[in-house]
């Protein structure tokens, strides 16, 4: 499919009539809209959607934006055709070429306007028509009946939301907990939806064909019949819980994702509860030193205190020192020397003694003559004492001063640490502590719900195995003794071949599931390295689950730490690998494909987006996207380039070729 | 519409079918298949025509029979 020319008439800001040309060329596949915001860009992206899709389409305008179709009809024709009393008519056409045939389709609504009671004026719909032209080799338009089974054939409406990307939606398939889109998207591009159906409507068929042999069944073989129908019902039964139960557990490997990434977005406390632990065993640790050193300033300080008799103290010392060295006190034979010797009974020259020798006696004599000459000794103490105490108390006095400083020191530290720990409090005030514990419980449940899901699983798929075997047990028991009844063989035959059908295409289903996903895989792989080089570490894997995984070399999963534009990046990488493996090949569309990107990605998606399709058209905001880079990648594959003009007077959009 | 050619879904698909070994059952699901995509957008799907595939095939198998007798 290409599209080859949009006409407008009177669509939202494109008053009057409008024709666009959309043609293009392999060479060149590329048409570019620039416009800023609000210039009428996702406007032209409307008018093809509504011209595909028509009535279906409103719905989703209706479901996405609140916007009625009546709502588009341009104001200032509704605005003349009130002052003139007629009606006016809004039209959008799209031509297209499709497997070498040439097609126009046509939506068109006739409105007239009318006064609300605000006064505002209003389109209320009189008429519409939906045409499809087909434009035959020899020029004639033939008109064809519009149905969605013309648009099945080119471009099913379920799956054009893949080919047809308005804003942000390109970024959903890598955000954390899409994997509902992402299996979506596989699941109806790549036709897996047809298999699942027929699947579905098989087995349906194959109930009727059950019920109704039964109703025709008599005797032992309507008791076998019975049985069989329950073993049936029952297998049923048991598939359905186990894809309810496969469901739950993506829809909870989904939550855990949004719950992972909210958890990681969040300011880690954990840093900062550290910190705040290492700072308040410090603080404690501070305050011991500092009542430590108080009690040694208030011991110095008792001793400093003497100091104020310092002064008179020195006079005595010198005056004693000096009647020392006159020889004015006695020289200085201690009391105790003596009565030392007399007790271990030897002289200092080494002579022992008895009691009453002469020794003896001489030593006993001189202790009783130091006794009487006492008050010298007591002055020579004194002195002594008086120097030892002046030592004290000069030692005081500097030991205080050290300890002052050193307390002035802790003092000063405990301030610092008072602050530090404040601050940290602040900090950890600030961090929403609530949030980040309820979402590490909601985390715990829904694994603990995961172990429970896959547990359930488990047994269910070993019921469906026993159910199986006994359905296939009782199958051949109703069919040896259905032979007799003709009625019976002729619905069970029926009912055989329908239910057969269904559990071959049940398990076709489950290996092209696989093979698509692995196809896919693959070429989201490719295409992200190539978008992303700075990213070439990092492996893109899409498991099991449909999840859409971005994992590091060391196989742990990187898709949180993602920039936004390599996320999109992963995001365009796998539409472009459901476009290939589809083979559908439809004209991209995309509205703001660089509006997230890094301009460092700029270059390489710039370059490959061209290849995607078989058309690319990309509305594009000047100066942000349509940059030196992109255009010098997109201008030389463009076939046209238009430019928006809004004009804010009018509220119209002018579209200007700007090739 | 054109007969387009097969794509290489299609063609992996087909190929999984031919190699059902029942030829009748490989012919209905071809042809609910090819009925689901014919049907794919619409709302209500006629189911009555999966039960005439699965009919056409049951008589012919019927047919069969009566001719081995």
């Amino acid at each position: 499919m290409l599209f080859e020319r949009l006409e407008l008439e009177n669509f939202a800001s494109y008053g009057g009539n409008h024709t666009i040309d959309l043609e293009s060329t392999p060479e060149k596949p590329v048409i570019i809209f620039l416009g800023g915001t609000g210039h009428g860009k996702t406007t032209i992206f409307d008018a093809i959607n509504w011209s595909l899709y028509g009535g279906e389409y409103e719905q989703d305008l209706w479901k996405r934006r609140q916007r009625k179709i009546e709502d588009y009809v341009n104001q200032k024709a509704l605005r003349e055709a009130f002052d003139k009393g007629e009606s006016v008519e809004m039209c959008c056409t799209l031509y297209f070429e499709h497997d070498d045939n040439h097609y126009y389709i046509s939506q068109s609504l006739c409105v007239i306007p009318k006064k609300n009671s605000k006064g505002d004026l209003v389109a209320t719909q009189t008429d519409r028509l939906t045409s499809l032209y087909k434009v035959s080799r020899g020029g004639d338009h033939v008109h064809l009946e519009y149905s969605t089974i013309f648009l099945d054939e080119i471009l099913p409406s379920n799956v054009k939301d893949y080919f047809l990307f308005d804003g942000d939606r390109i970024s959903q398939f890598s955000s954390p907990g899409s994997s509902q889109q992402v299996r979506d998207a596989i699941y109806r591009v790549v036709d897996l939806e047809l298999i699942k159906n027929g699947c579905e409507h098989l087995n349906q068929v194959a109930a009727d064909f059950r019920s109704a042999a039964k109703k025709k069944s008599t005797g032992e073989l309507s008791t076998i019949d019975d049985d069989y129908n329950k073993a049936r019902d029952k297998l049923t039964d048991l598939k359905r819980k186990f894809n309810d139960f496969k469901e739950e557990d993506h829809a909870i490997r989904d939550q855990i994702d949004i719950l992972e990434e909210k958890l990681g977005g969040l300011p880690d406390s954990s840093k900062l509860q550290a910190r705040r632990i290492e700072l308040d065993k410090q603080i404690k640790n501070t305050e011991t030193q500092i009542e430590d050193k108080k009690i040694d300033i208030r011991k110095y300080s008792a001793l400093s205190v003497l100091a104020l008799a310092r002064n008179p103290m020195l006079a005595l010392v010198s005056d004693l020192d000096s009647k020392r060295q006159k020889g004015q006190l006695p020289r200085n034979i201690s009391k105790s020397l003596l009565n030392d010797l007399l007790t271990m009974k030897k002289c200092l020259c080494g002579t022992e003694f008895e009691e009453g020798d002469e020794i003896f006696n001489y030593l006993n004599k001189r202790l009783e003559e130091e006794s009487k000459r006492s008050s010298g000794q007591e002055f020579i103490e004194l002195f002594f004492q008086l120097r030892a105490t002046n030592d004290t108390i000069g030692g005081s006095i500097s030991r205080l001063k050290e300890l002052f400083k050193e307390y002035n020191q802790l003092s000063d530290f405990f301030h610092e640490l008072s602050i530090a720990i404040k601050q940290v409090d602040g900090e950890l005030e600030k961090l929403p502590q609530e949030d980040i514990s309820i979402i590490t419980n909601d985390l715990r449940n829904r694994r603990n719900e995961l172990i429970t899901t896959n547990k359930n699983m488990t047994l269910t798929g070993v019921e469906i195995e026993k159910c199986e075997k006994d359905i296939k047990e009782k199958e051949n028991k109703r069919a040896e003794l259905g032979k007799q009844q003709e009625e019976f063989i002729r619905f069970q035959r029926r009912e055989y071949l329908a239910q057969q059908a269904a559990d071959q295409l049940e398990n076709i289903y489950g290996i092209f599931a696989e093979d698509s996903r692995k196809s896919i895989e693959e070429l989201t792989r490719k295409e992200f390295k190539s978008f992303v080089q700075t990213a070439s570490a990092y492996t893109v894997a899409l498991d099991e689950n449909y999840e859409l995984q971005v994992l590091d070399p060391n196989g742990n999963r990187a898709l949180q730490r993602l920039s936004m534009g390599q996320s999109q990046c992963l995001s365009l990488s796998f539409i472009t690998a459901i476009s290939r493996v589809s083979e559908k090949n439809p004209p991209l569309v995309i509205d703001m494909p660089f509006g997230r990107l890094d301009r460092e990605v700029h270059d390489a998606v710039s370059k490959r987006l061209p290849e995607l399709a078989s058309q690319l058209i990309l509305f594009l905001i000047p100066e942000i996207e349509w940059n030196d880079i992109t255009a010098k990648n997109l201008r030389p594959k463009s076939s046209h380039i238009y430019k928006l003009k809004f004009d804010k007077d009018d509220q119209l959009t002018e579209i200007q070729n700007s090739a | 519409m054109p007969d387009r050619p097969l794509t290489k879904t299609q063609k992996r698909l087909l190929r999984l079918f031919k190699d059902i070994e029942d030829e009748d059952i490989q012919n209905i699901i071809i042809d609910v298949v090819s009925l689901e995509s014919s049907n794919r957008s619409s709302h209500s799907f006629p189911i009555r025509k999966v039960r005439d595939v699965i009919d056409g095939v049951a008589r012919k198998q019927e047919a069969e029979g009566e001719m081995r007798g």
